[in-house]
């Protein structure tokens, strides 16, 4: 059986029987796959840090009949201090969740591994503006998965030169003034917080913390990339939820 | 399974819902049991029924019991200022087994998991901040798994509860006894350090 080498994140963990584990990996090579890892939740199995969810490592695997395999793994970063504050941990579970809706079983995307990793670790400093830094992602992610939001022009009309006035997760980007009247669901935009999606599709996303934004542009992004991305994929995520559950705690 | 008698049929359709028991081992147990002598076959069937029955959760930790309050809650010669959380009722037997731990304790039943959507709502984190309002407590350890969740619902916990005033402290993760420093992983080993004391 020809034994098969690839960088990957753990994005999901499934316990699987008395001590085995069903781990999801983002890899860099093959996609999305599906792993068991034999013993891996006994105290003293090998495998036990390495298929910790947000784990970033090199995984040696064989193909079963329907799943891999894993026989070794060596940790690169293992990302745990992301456990240690509930914003992050919290932020990184979305980040995880998101690419597992994104993408499907055994497809490449490399750009979209080489994203996760660096919004992972970029998660790590603490002195990046978290929330700008997921919905940097969110835009990103979603563009680089086939969903990029058209941010020139109006969506609705195809009016090329059409002042944007609010965004439209069902024509699929910004509309103008005449559209949006009539799209009852489309959402009303700040003009700075269009520039601010615009700059951010075009910047890497390590530049991230230098960019400084407002209060009212990340609530605006929140509420755009929250209802496009729930029109797209169909799927409204717990970890949002929670993270809204311990806002109101940190407000009490 | 029309091949077996109906109660045999039906044994086996009971037995294969327990977990990981499929239909060819469920199908093993039942030839099992039919070989058994009958008494003991009804003093399984009595257990079962006994155990569901008798067992219920205290009324004050959560913890699996007969009487409520249970044994650990109504004895006095425990240090009731002291409460050890846990995520399951088999965490407390593990925890008993130290017999190290003197003060009382609060089974979650669960634990925060932001991925699959169990919220604080939906575990005994309520009944916890309702005893350490109405008693006197010293120390709350929070002792969940050192996983995602475990250390989701850790984090939260202290958050809620520092405001009371009270000590929260966590159970430290590290090398086990008897183990090797060489086949230790780096993140238990991290954590170790971290965790370390003077002697």
């Amino acid at each position: 059986m020809p034994l098969l080498k690839a960088q990957g994140i753990v994005i999901k963990m499934v316990n699987l029987g008395e001590a085995d584990k069903i781990i999801t990996l983002f890899t860099d090579s093959m996609g999305k796959i599906e792993a068991v890892a034999h013993g891996a939740r006994k105290p003293k199995s090998k495998l036990l840090s390495s298929t910790q969810i947000f784990c970033y490592g090199e995984y040696v695997l064989y193909k079963g009949k329907s799943l891999y395999t894993i026989s070794q793994a060596e940790i690169i970063q293992s990302f745990q201090e992301l456990l240690n504050d509930l914003y992050t941990l919290t932020y990184g579970s979305y980040v995880v969740e998101l690419i597992g809706v994104l993408t499907q079983n055994n497809e490449p995307n490399i750009e979209l591994f080489a994203l996760l990793l660096k919004c992972m670790y970029l998660m790590t400093d603490r002195n990046i503006d978290i929330e700008l830094l997921i919905r940097a992602f969110e835009l990103k992610s979603m563009s680089i998965s086939g969903y990029m939001p058209n941010l020139y022009g109006c969506s609705c009309c195809k009016d090329k030169n059409a002042k944007p006035y609010g965004f439209s997760s069902q024509s699929g980007g910004l509309v103008c003034k005449k559209c949006f009247d009539s799209d009852g669901s489309a959402i009303k935009l700040d003009p700075s917080t269009i520039g601010l999606m615009r700059y951010i599709l075009k910047l890497d996303i390590e530049k991230v913390g230098m960019i400084k934004a407002s209060k009212n542009n990340k609530y605006e992004m929140k509420k755009i990339s929250k209802d496009y991305i729930k029109y797209y994929l169909d799927k409204e995520f717990k970890s949002l939820e929670f993270l809204d559950d311990i806002k109101n705690v940190d407000n009490l | 399974m029309n091949f077996y008698p109906a109660p045999v049929a039906k044994l086996i359709e009971e037995l294969s819902k327990l977990p990981s028991i499929g239909s060819k081992t469920a199908q093993r147990l039942a030839f099992f049991i039919l070989g058994m002598p009958e008494g003991e076959a009804e003093s399984l069937a009595q257990s079962i029924i006994e155990a569901k029955q008798k067992t219920k959760y205290c009324s004050i930790c959560g913890n699996l019991t007969d009487v409520d309050p249970c044994n650990i809650c109504s004895n006095t010669s425990r240090d009731s200022k002291v409460i050890c959380v846990v995520e399951e009722p088999r965490d407390v037997i593990a925890m008993e087994r130290t017999r190290e731990f003197k003060g009382v304790y609060h089974v979650l039943q669960g634990a925060i998991s932001p991925m699959e959507g169990i919220g604080p709502d939906d575990i005994r984190i309520k009944e916890l901040l309702k005893r350490l309002h109405n008693s006197k407590v010293d120390e709350v350890i929070i002792a969940t798994n050192p996983n995602v969740e475990g250390e989701a619902t850790a984090m939260y916990l202290s958050k809620l509860i520092k405001p009371f005033g009270i000590k929260v402290t966590r159970i430290a993760h590290g090398v086990p006894v008897g183990g090797d420093l060489e086949y230790t992983d780096e993140v238990t080993l991290t954590k170790a350090l971290e965790g370390r004391r003077e002697i």
